[in-house]
């Protein structure tokens, strides 16, 4: 709470020094919008402010934060922002879609960036990106499936709904690519809002021999990691780094890297090579996804599973592996990815 | 039956059954009260807040009750005061329990969305003497915590209380026939106002054991409609104590199949997952046709689709 309150004076603070001093001109200027949850969400709008700060270090930008109290609010407040001479207005969240382009139909001269969002393109003075969490989801199964002591892991999702399938095919292909023995259990709590069935899921799985689960289901994953650390077993995070939520039972989390994203945006202004109206993925190659490594999982994976990480990114980008996303598979198609492996059932009765 | 569905039978059943036994007191009172969520998700969040701050689960769940009682008084303000129709007052108090509890975990806990912390006590489970020995029952009935055997003991309290002293006969009068009540002298506004404060009892014993028996967390809106299956409860069980309390553990046996049963049986999620709801509507149809057949004997006041 401390941290949130500082952050917000900090925020406050330098949006009136900002307003009252004059710029020098040749000094970025970047303003980030946050999305619904504001700073001190230890989620997307923290870790995004961590990219503003690398970039300040980096090319000397200076950064405003702007915090709309509510979704009916982001196309005034972007809208303001694009009256005061920023050189990107960056913003996240699929609630800022439809208030950034109509903005940014008002300021045909104004560049915006939005982070983690879909495949449309936005507008010509728009960029977006899209974070290839099948990639992450990827990398999170291989280590359950290098680290897992029973050979067994559990995926719980959200809804059975195609976006959570993408995470877990992703989550399977790294688990079977690890090891093709291991057995990874899907299931489905039918609902993003309920800690206690998120438990009650997970403690079937465990109950099944399952000692890994990857969490990915809105606020019914913190009944997950509950489950993990009741049965001292482990859970895997997603989106932002959950890791705190359960020293030494979240074994990781799959971090979309927004901070990246919205770095590499700043980044592109500096050098001048802005690239509106395009849409740039960012997977495991790009560093747009991560398994979040910090002092509350130290020690938990081992060494040799981390070295891994590298060796992963490095097929990766060079075609040698591809992980496959879920909206790319054909109905009953056998075989994904490559190197090809056989199609879940689940996954191959559902398409 | 493997004991382990049954053992998590037992747990998934407890918040409803708190649950109910609030909803069914204000039942036999003659009172739709849909504000059992609303009641539930204050307790929850005022019961962990509490905890975080104090470090006591005794303080933590009296803090739950209290919140969900003062709850209760405002539904029983704008209904009985106000003469606000219940079944608008108590949406009404819902989304304002939902918009509060989720404004205070930013404000006071700086959390959005979902509140954890390492340092809130859990509640130990307890091994019961010589059941926790008997075979398949003594791994259901035993290591559960005290709240869950606190619900399931509930039931013949609230049974005692409703049938056999003068103020649960009251209670009936007022529900069963409002004008006989008055003329009778029976304080008919006090009669409410107390079932409708016992119901934020109930519905803060089942909001603390959500976010600090079954979970030790919260989450905004984690009730996520258990209220509701309570009225479901009370409604297919015209609010006896007994059966709707069997109702709700129906309710609670129907999800662990749910849970359990995917992982078992290779079946389709989703149809595994109707279970819950498919028992809720099959109970309803029951309750209809009861109803139909025994519709000229009952001249008095009912919930129940006429």
């Amino acid at each position: 709470m401390l941290k949130s309150i500082l952050g917000r004076g900090l925020a406050v603070a330098l949006a009136i020094g900002l307003g009252s001093s004059a710029y020098a001109q040749d000094k970025l200027k970047v303003a980030m919008i946050t999305s619904e949850s504001g700073l001190g969400d230890r989620s997307f709008n923290d870790m995004m402010v961590e990219g503003m700060k690398k970039a300040e270090a980096d090319f000397g930008a200076e950064y405003v934060v702007i915090q709309p109290r509510a979704v009916s609010e982001f196309q005034s407040a972007i809208a303001r922002a694009a009256g005061q001479g920023f050189d990107i207005i960056i913003g996240s969240s699929f609630d800022m879609i439809k208030p950034m382009q109509e903005v940014a139909k008002a300021f045909p001269d104004q560049k915006f960036g939005l982070v983690d969002v879909g495949p449309e393109p936005l507008g010509p003075n728009v960029v977006s990106t899209v974070t290839k969490d099948w990639e992450g989801s990827f990398l999170v199964g291989w280590i359950a499936a290098k680290t897992t002591k029973t050979g067994k892991i559990g995926f719980v999702g959200g809804k059975d709904i195609p976006i959570i399938h993408r995470f877990f095919i992703g989550y399977y292909y790294g688990a079977k690519m690890a090891n093709p023995d291991v057995e990874v259990f899907e299931s489905y709590s039918g609902t993003f809002t309920d800690p206690a069935a998120g438990k009650e899921y997970t403690l079937a799985l465990i109950n099944e021999g399952s000692d890994i689960n990857y969490a990915v289901a809105g606020s019914t994953s913190a009944g997950v990691i509950d489950a993990a650390k009741e049965t001292n077993t482990f859970a895997i995070g997603v989106d932002s780094n959950q890791n705190y939520m359960a020293p030494g039972n979240v074994l990781t989390s799959m971090m979309k890297r927004v901070d990246t994203q919205a770095y590499d945006m700043i980044k592109s202004i500096a050098d001048g090579d802005f690239k509106g109206g395009e849409v740039l993925y960012y997977g495991l190659a790009e560093d747009g996804v991560a398994a979040a490594m910090d002092e509350y999982n130290d020690g938990l994976i081992a060494e040799d599973v981390l070295a891994d990480v590298d060796m992963l990114k490095q097929k990766i980008l060079t075609g040698e592996i591809v992980v496959p996303n879920y909206f790319d598979l054909e109905p009953g198609q056998k075989e994904m990815g490559k190197p090809p492996m056989a199609t879940p059932p689940s996954v191959a009765d559902a398409k | 039956m493997d004991s382990d569905i049954a053992f998590s039978a037992v747990r998934i059943s407890t918040p409803l059954i708190f649950a109910a036994m609030g909803g069914l007191l204000t039942y036999q009172a003659g009172m739709l009260n849909i504000a059992l969520d609303g009641f539930m998700i204050v307790a929850a969040f005022a019961a962990i807040a509490v905890a975080y701050v104090t470090g006591s689960l005794g303080i933590a769940l009296l803090a739950g009750v209290f919140f969900s009682v003062v709850m209760a008084a405002l539904l029983a303000l704008f209904n009985l005061r106000f003469r606000a129709h219940i079944f608008i007052a108590g949406i009404a108090v819902t989304f304002l329990a939902y918009g509060l509890t989720a404004l205070l975990l930013k404000g006071l806990l700086g959390e959005d969305g979902v509140f954890s912390a390492n340092t809130i006590p859990t509640f130990s489970t307890i091994e019961i003497p010589l059941i926790k020995d008997i075979p398949w029952i003594g791994r259901v009935l035993s290591g559960h915590t005290i709240l869950v055997y606190l619900a399931y003991l509930s039931v013949p309290v609230v049974a005692w209380f409703l049938y056999r002293t003068r103020w649960g006969l009251r209670v009936r009068v007022v529900g069963e026939a409002e004008d006989a009540a008055l003329a009778a002298g029976v304080n008919v506004e006090r009669i409410k106002l107390q079932t409708m404060l016992l119901s934020g009892v109930f519905c803060g014993l089942a909001g603390a054991y959500l976010s600090l028996g079954y979970v030790s967390l919260f989450a905004n809106k984690m009730t996520n409609e258990r209220g509701l299956i309570a009225l479901a409860a009370i409604f297919f069980a015209k609010g006896a104590p007994f059966p709707t309390a069997l109702v709700a553990l129906l309710f609670g046996t129907a999800t662990a199949l749910s849970v359990r049963l995917p992982q078992m049986t290779g079946a389709a999620p989703q149809l595994l997952q109707l279970i819950p709801y498919v028992v809720t509507v099959l109970a309803l149809v029951v309750v209809g046709i009861r109803n139909a057949r025994s519709r000229s004997r009952h001249g008095a006041w009912r919930f129940d689709v006429q």
